[in-house]
């Protein structure tokens, strides 16, 4: 027994498994997606090399640069406004005294749920006439608002769903690093007078700056290939004003039968996403380093 | 010898497997994917057809199995059939649009052809348009029935407001101002998908510019930004700020259309023939049932070209995917499936039971023994009475072009850009796109 594990073959043996799903799955799809997107294809006749056409169509395509700055809207929406909610959400969570289970497994069920029932769900909520925050809009007098049909709105109304559906996920982690931090370090604090906030601020909050920072990252990644809850909810609509770049590469690679320009776009969301985590690990990442009790 | 011992039953056992188990590939049962878009209590019936058909075939060619696959019609003809096609992983049986669909997954030797079927069943004449569906002299689908567009309307109402049938758009518009006066809304419609807006759109700019233009975009011929076009959609656009349409309708998805017109809040609805099985069904159309009548878009005036040519024609049906007739039994899986499912018993209870306009030459003794709604005798009197008909836009240009008037109308509507604006986008896609097939 012992034999076997001191020989490396032993442990190549068991990763081989892994290792031929990852290149059949993974390297070998990325690395056909950067050949075809230097070709002409429509998917099923013989691709012909076209050179940087296709980059140099997608650069230049302001609807790709919608959606790219519609990917934005999702970071900036997750960085700004999901991770404060998921960190104050999980302090109050992690001082409740009773049925605290309760509330980690209510927040948590959205996240469980798939993404055609949240959108469907979601879109009853946003319905023009019966939804639930026209209807609370109108009974305060205030006018309905055409939550998925307005392009300004659409694209909110979809954050806010996704935030919704992921924010309790989030709050699952961080709770588990709030309450992973030693009782004794919270103790001293409030014998040394610190109150709550106080606590929360210059306490809890570096101790657990490593679990926001992946957070932050998950979500910076999860932003990236945002798709399935914007087609369910708009398709991309209307007219365009809710396209993320998944979705148009979906709409002008498969749909306009291009698969050349549609494996392009794949290409380019892969940098941007490298570029993208790339820099937030040099420049934020590195920063909050592991916590030492 | 206590070796050959050994060897003598196992070389035994082997052989009898392998007999064994090359008689069991004989009679092999084979399992077809069929994809149909009947999806929802709209498409009940169409779906009780298709299922009746799939039993007949069972019975005709044994050891056929059929596994359904349905989805929504247009993520089949927009996302999934495409990606199929792409990793030569079609269904056998597949709900299949004609023209540029058709042209492309033929070009590419992906659809079965289907002539000398046709022959053997002794269909080949029996169509009354295969148009959509050949390439290159070939037919490579088969419509499952026609269609036909026009208004849909409220017949109630119509006759308490003592209002008439529109002869010509003036009218229409001042019928849709009393109507808007009234508190209702005129036209019910539902944009979240773009192809429902570009109904009335399509016909709307068949009137202005005349029906032949829409041929004419992919090779040059016509332009999208010509003055007429401009008109015709500087019409559409001038009927949305004047509420036409329900507010935030460009969210709604198709179904909530003719929900507008049942429930009495729109009084008109442009849409497809086979919206008409809905207005027969109590369940789904309430106090509406049987309620509802029919109308072309009327002509304009100034219009070019016939001005009561409707858009209609044959274009949905079922298309087969070549990898087929590599297989005998499938092939005559697909054999027994064409002559189960075109023939005029199937075309009649298509008709009477979902309104479906035949796409074969139905014996006329049959046919006026039909029992059909008095909306789908309303639809076929339009029909009768037009000049012409002419097919959707979609089958007659490119997907990029598709895709580009999709965007551009939902734009028009949400106040985004103007006519004129949208119109030179599209041209500039449209021409980029007839360059590229050059």
């Amino acid at each position: 027994m012992n034999k076997a594990l001191r020989n490396p073959m032993t442990y190549a043996f068991f990763m081989l498994p892994v290792l031929v799903l990852y290149v059949l799955f993974f390297i070998y799809p990325m690395i056909d997606a950067f050949a075809k997107g230097f070709t002409k294809w429509n998917g099923i006749g013989t691709p012909t090399f076209n050179g940087l056409k296709n980059f140099d169509k997608a650069l230049s395509d302001d609807n790709f640069w919608h959606s790219v700055k519609n990917n934005c809207y999702f970071i900036l929406f997750s960085v700004f406004v999901q991770v404060p909610i998921i960190v104050f959400l999980s302090l109050l969570i992690s001082n409740v005294k009773k049925l605290k289970g309760l509330y980690k497994t209510a927040v948590f069920i959205p996240s469980v749920m798939s993404t055609a029932v949240v959108g469907i769900l979601w879109s009853f909520i946003y319905e023009p006439d019966i939804g639930l925050f026209n209807v609370i809009l109108t009974k305060i007098g205030l006018n309905p608002v055409m939550w998925l049909s307005e392009p300004k709105s659409a694209m909110i109304s979809i954050l806010i769903t996704n935030a919704w559906q992921w924010t309790g996920f989030y709050i699952v982690m961080v709770l588990a690093a709030i309450l992973s931090i030693p009782r004794e370090i919270d103790e001293a604090a409030v014998i040394d007078g610190a109150n709550g906030f106080q606590r929360a601020i210059r306490i809890t909050m570096p101790l657990i700056m490593p679990i926001i920072s992946v957070v932050i990252m998950l979500s910076i990644a999860g932003a990236m290939k945002a798709a399935d809850i914007v087609i369910v909810m708009t398709k991309g609509g209307p007219g365009g004003a809710t396209d993320v770049m998944a979705t148009y590469m979906i709409k002008y690679g498969i749909t306009n039968v291009k698969y050349g320009y549609g494996n392009a776009i794949a290409v380019l969301i892969f940098v941007f996403t490298l570029i993208l985590t790339a820099l937030y690990q040099l420049l934020i990442a590195r920063r909050s380093e592991r916590v030492e009790y | 010898m206590k070796k050959s011992y050994l060897l003598i039953p196992l070389s035994m056992v082997l052989v009898a497997t392998t007999a064994i188990s090359s008689v069991g590939a004989a009679d092999k049962s084979v399992t077809l994917v069929v994809r149909h878009t009947q999806l929802g209590e709209a498409k009940q019936q169409r779906l009780n057809i298709l299922n009746d058909v799939l039993k007949r075939v069972s019975k005709d060619v044994s050891g056929v199995n059929f596994k359904l696959d349905g989805v929504d019609s247009d993520v089949n003809r927009k996302e999934k059939l495409r990606s199929e096609m792409a990793t030569n992983s079609a269904p056998a049986i597949f709900d299949l649009f004609g023209g540029a669909d058709t042209q492309l997954y033929a070009s590419e030797g992906k659809l079965l052809d289907l002539t000398p079927i046709l022959k053997e069943l002794g269909l080949q004449d029996k169509f009354i348009s295969l148009g959509e569906f050949t390439v290159g002299g070939k037919v490579y689908g088969l419509p499952i029935g026609g269609y036909q567009e026009g208004y849909f309307y409220n017949k109630p109402y119509f006759e308490q407001k003592k209002l008439k049938v529109p002869q010509t758009l003036d009218e229409l518009e001042k019928l849709a101002d009393v109507i808007k006066k009234s508190g209702k809304t005129p036209f019910a419609q539902a944009s979240k998908q773009a192809w429902v807006p570009l109904m009335t759109a399509n016909t709307l700019w068949s009137r202005y510019a005349g029906p032949d233009i829409t041929s004419g975009f992919a090779t040059g011929k016509t332009k999208w930004n010509s003055p007429e076009m401009v008109a015709a959609f500087t019409k559409y656009q001038d009927w949305v700020n004047k509420g036409y349409f329900k507010k935030g309708e460009l969210g709604l998805e198709y179904a909530e259309q003719r929900n507008q017109l049942i429930r009495g809040e729109a009084i008109m609805m442009y849409d497809g023939s086979w919206a008409s099985s809905v207005f027969a069904d109590p369940k789904q159309a309430g106090k509406m049932t049987n309620q509802v009548g029919y109308f072309a878009m009327p002509k304009a005036s100034n219009g070019k070209g016939s001005q009561t040519a409707v858009n209609g024609g044959f274009s949905n049906g079922y298309g087969f995917s070549a990898k087929v007739k590599k297989d005998a039994k499938q092939l005559a899986a697909v054999k027994s499936f064409i002559k189960n499912m075109y023939n005029d018993e199937m075309q009649i209870r298509g008709l009477e039971a979902d309104g479906v306009l035949p796409s074969m030459k139905v014996d006329s003794g049959k046919l006026a023994k039909a029992k059909v709604s008095d909306l789908v005798k309303d639809i076929i009197a339009v029909g009768n009475k037009a000049s012409g008909a002419f097919p959707a836009f979609d089958s007659m240009v490119q997907a990029d072009v598709n895709t580009a008037i999709s965007e551009g109308i939902q734009k028009l509507i949400g106040g985004q850009t103007t006519a004129k604006k949208m119109l030179d986008a599209v041209q500039k896609v449209q021409q980029e796109a007839n360059d590229n097939d050059e």
